[in-house]
């Protein structure tokens, strides 16, 4: 493979990386070191909130006392913390875990256990964090009601110390109440809604998340109209939409409407559709009706089974050579092997707007290269986007800990001085740079998708020609889903509110090209 | 526009297909033994992933024409083998008793043998593709292509229809099931041993739940859940076609199919309920169905 590692099994010795595998893992602590450190440059020289120096409550066993003790601050907000009096514990980390482990939603939800297990072994063979091994709990992810009372489980019951999980739009708006009310540090990888923190949880203390879902909707849709393009010479106008019925789908929906109106007002909308999900065997009918609308392109964020069954019917219809353009905002979103070499090639190839193994290119990013490396080693097969974001996570969790410990110097921190740090999070991850923010707790990275092509080495379907928009040119400003946004308004998100009110009619918002 | 009409029709028509054989078995079993069967839908499951896993076994070894024959009777047997263990064990537990109890233990049955097949098959949704593209596809005029695959889908809910009409009407065994399921005391004085006829339709049910979901496999995924969906719309028929009623199965079908791909077509936000509209008519003005009897 000359310019992308396909397979990292398959680079020849001599072009491999030299480095160890605890090398490896030391380089990853200094870029998680290191981009802790940057980030961390950039808020000291942002204005700061003054710092006092107060006495901090500590229970111990017995009666509480109150212990004075010198404050030490880290940018940013203030953390007042004591030390030597919070000995590490002995006891193993638990982290407990919820995603889909089986059925349609499996193919995303079983790479998140892996990549979150990865994770954990990893840091175990490495010490630990403070040298407290980690456990993983995992339970399965379900419908809202079941997944609530899972979570409250693990937290009451099972006592975790860390809550890393979710897939579903459905369940992470109604976890994260819960997870605040019980000061449960709990980081979502997906469940990517924007409403978990425009509206549900709109202040947020314990609830973090890897990435959120306006990127996705918006980076694809763009890629319709840029594919149509090339294609072309110009723009399409005919849309039409087949999505999934769930929150997922319906806000892909809503942000691709909401762009597609101010940049193309004369665009038509000549089906759309929100078909069960999941569990839907046959889409002949939807399929005739698009065929029949005739439309220039199609957006759709099918996914998993569901999306198998629709594209094989599709190309007996000859779908695929009918529509000009299609694109599915999660078809290259499960593990990389799930499509098969039959899935249509030069069409649009969606990953959540999140991460491809293959980009950053391997060669360029040694993180990432680790971790694809490493992971193919474990699960024999290559990593997808919520493999990366749970890997990722616990990670920063680890990163966040030690930078707080060594303020601290000694003591196992409380979820209360973690928070501040993850807050201003910053790392080079395997997708490349993420940063939280501290205003809605997502984790940023900027947004890809790409075109289909098939690989008969790798002997499946893959995305290829990456298209990238810097996320912050497609997603709210700070803020703005607190000063500007009316969650009770006629918009269902800061970022669709954003558009409307912000994005110029006829003309393609700054720092996004076709 | 012709074009595009016909491309509905069949549409319809290969919805309608499948959907006959789950509903058949379904109205089966209860005209006999007066049990509403939510396991039914596991033992269409059963029928996709048996033949979804044995095609993926042994289809690049076996040449195409036989891919054909495989799914059938490798869905088919998967379902009644589950069928003869499933009745005598525990559904005949049931029979006479309270609707509570039936459908109590139908759904836990259904959600055994859902957590069978993850242990069975994984987690992944299993699919073959292979006898969905060998057929290819034929132009069907204004640019359209249908796949041929979609025929033989088709043609094989037509001959199932066929030969359950001969099968009930014409065999000696056809005609014990339906004197059982009028009168089983009469059906048992004259020597005829009633448990074994349970045993029997429940087979016989189940085989055409397992055939219906192995027929779909080559243009589909067989996954956990997939049971629920088709029950959902199989229990549509039976109340519109009449619980009981092979005739009203087949119509019901029909009435679902053409319903659900007019829905889609242009009122895809209410698809589901314009089927349950129908149905609720046809509750109100026949209580028992198109074709029920009590």
């Amino acid at each position: 493979m000359p310019e992308t590692f396909s397979n990292p099994k398959e680079v020849p010795p001599e072009a491999r990386s030299k480095l160890s595998r605890r090398e490896l893992l030391g380089i990853i602590g200094g870029l998680v070191v290191g981009g802790a450190i940057g980030a961390a440059a950039t808020y000291v020289a942002a204005p700061k909130e003054v710092v006092k120096e107060v006495a901090k409550t500590v229970t111990v066993p017995g009666p509480t006392v109150t212990v004075p003790g010198p404050t030490v601050t880290v940018p940013g907000p203030t953390v007042t913390v004591t030390p030597g009096a919070r000995p590490v514990p002995t006891t193993p980390l638990k982290i407990g875990c919820q995603t889909f482990m089986k059925g349609g939603n499996a193919p995303l939800g079983v790479p998140l256990y892996e990549g979150l297990v990865a994770a954990a072994e990893e840091i175990n063979k490495a010490g630990g964090i403070l040298g407290r091994k980690v456990e993983v709990i995992v339970r399965d992810e379900a419908g809202t009601d079941e997944t609530v009372k899972e979570y409250k489980r693990l937290v009451l019951e099972d006592k975790i110390d860390l809550y890393i999980g979710l897939i579903s739009s459905a369940n992470t708006p109604a976890v994260a109440p819960h997870a605040e009310e019980l000061k449960c540090l709990s980081l979502f990888i997906d469940g990517c809604t924007d409403v978990v923190f425009d509206v549900v949880d709109r202040n947020p203390v314990y609830v973090f998340r890897n990435h959120f879902q306006s990127p996705d909707g918006l980076i694809n849709n763009f890629q319709l109209m840029r594919l149509y393009k090339r294609k072309t010479g110009k723009l399409p106008t005919r849309f039409a939409y087949i999505h999934p019925d769930y929150g997922y789908g319906r806000l892909v929906h809503a942000h691709a409407r909401y762009a597609t109106d101010k940049v193309m007002p004369e665009n038509v909308n000549a089906y759309e559709a929100f078909v069960k999900f999941p569990g839907t065997t046959d889409f002949s009918a939807y399929i005739t009706k698009m065929l029949e609308v005739k439309p220039d392109v199609v957006l759709s964020s099918e996914w998993g089974g569901d999306f198998k069954a629709f594209y094989k019917q599709a190309l007996g219809y000859g779908y695929f050579k009918a529509i000009p353009v299609f694109i599915s905002t999660l078809s290259h979103g499960t593990y990389p092997e799930f499509l098969e070499t039959d899935y249509p090639e030069g069409i649009g190839a969606g990953v959540h707007a999140n991460y491809w193994f293959e980009y950053p290119l391997l060669d360029q990013n040694p993180v990432n290269k680790y971790f694809v490396d490493s992971y193919f080693a474990k699960w024999k097969r290559y990593p997808n986007f919520e493999a990366e974001g749970a890997w990722t996570m616990l990670w920063a969790f680890k990163g966040a800990v030690e930078e707080i410990y060594a303020k601290i110097k000694g003591g196992w921190p409380e979820t209360e001085e973690i928070v501040p740090i993850l807050e201003r999070w910053a790392m080079v991850c395997p997708a490349g740079v993420w940063q939280i923010r501290k205003d809605n707790h997502n984790g940023y990275k900027d947004a890809i998708s790409g075109v289909s092509i098939n690989d008969p080495k790798l002997g499946f379907n893959k995305l290829t020609d990456p298209y990238y928009i810097r996320v912050d040119k497609i997603s709210a400003p700070p803020r703005w889903q607190l000063e500007v946004f009316d969650p009770k308004g006629p918009h269902p998100t800061a970022t669709a509110d954003w558009i409307f009110r912000t994005w110029k009619k006829g003309e393609l918002p700054d720092g996004v090209t076709l | 526009m012709s074009n595009i009409i016909f491309l509905y029709l069949i549409s319809g028509l290969y919805y309608a297909a499948y959907l006959f054989l789950v509903a058949a078995g379904l109205t089966i079993i209860f005209g006999l033994a007066r049990v509403v069967n939510l396991a039914h839908g596991a033992l269409y499951a059963i029928g996709a992933y048996v033949a979804a896993w044995l095609m993926g076994l042994i289809s690049k070894q076996i040449p195409p024409p036989l891919w054909y024959i495989i799914i059938i009777i490798a869905g088919a047997a998967g379902a009644a083998f589950v069928g003869i263990i499933i009745e005598p064990l525990l559904l005949r537990r049931v029979y006479g008793r309270l609707e509570e109890f039936q459908l109590l233990l139908t759904f836990a049955i259904l959600l055994i043998i859902e957590d069978l097949e993850l242990m069975i098959w994984g987690p992944y949704p299993l699919a073959f593709k292979e006898p969905y593209h060998y057929l290819g596809a034929v132009s069907i005029g204004g640019g359209l292509m249908y796949p041929l695959y979609g025929f033989v889908v088709i043609a094989m809910g037509w001959l199932i229809a066929l030969f359950l009409w001969f099968f009930m009407t014409k065999t000696k065994l056809g005609i014990i099931i339906r004197s059982a399921a009028a009168n089983k005391e009469v059906t048992a004085a004259i020597g005829h041993n009633v448990k074994s006829i349970y045993t029997k339709t429940f087979i016989l049910g189940a085989t055409l739940a397992g055939i219906g979901g192995a027929i779909v496999m080559p243009s589909a995924t067989a996954q956990l859940g997939l049971g629920i969906d088709i029950l959902v719309f199989a229990f549509a028929v039976v109340v519109i076609g009449g619980l009981g009623s092979l005739k009203g199965a087949l119509v019901g079908s029909l009435i679902v199919g053409m319903t659900r791909v007019v829905g889609i077509a242009y009122f895809p936000e209410i698809e589901l309920a314009l089927i349950w509209l129908i149905a609720v008519i046809v509750l109100v003005f026949r209580p028992l169905g198109l074709w029920g009897r009590e």
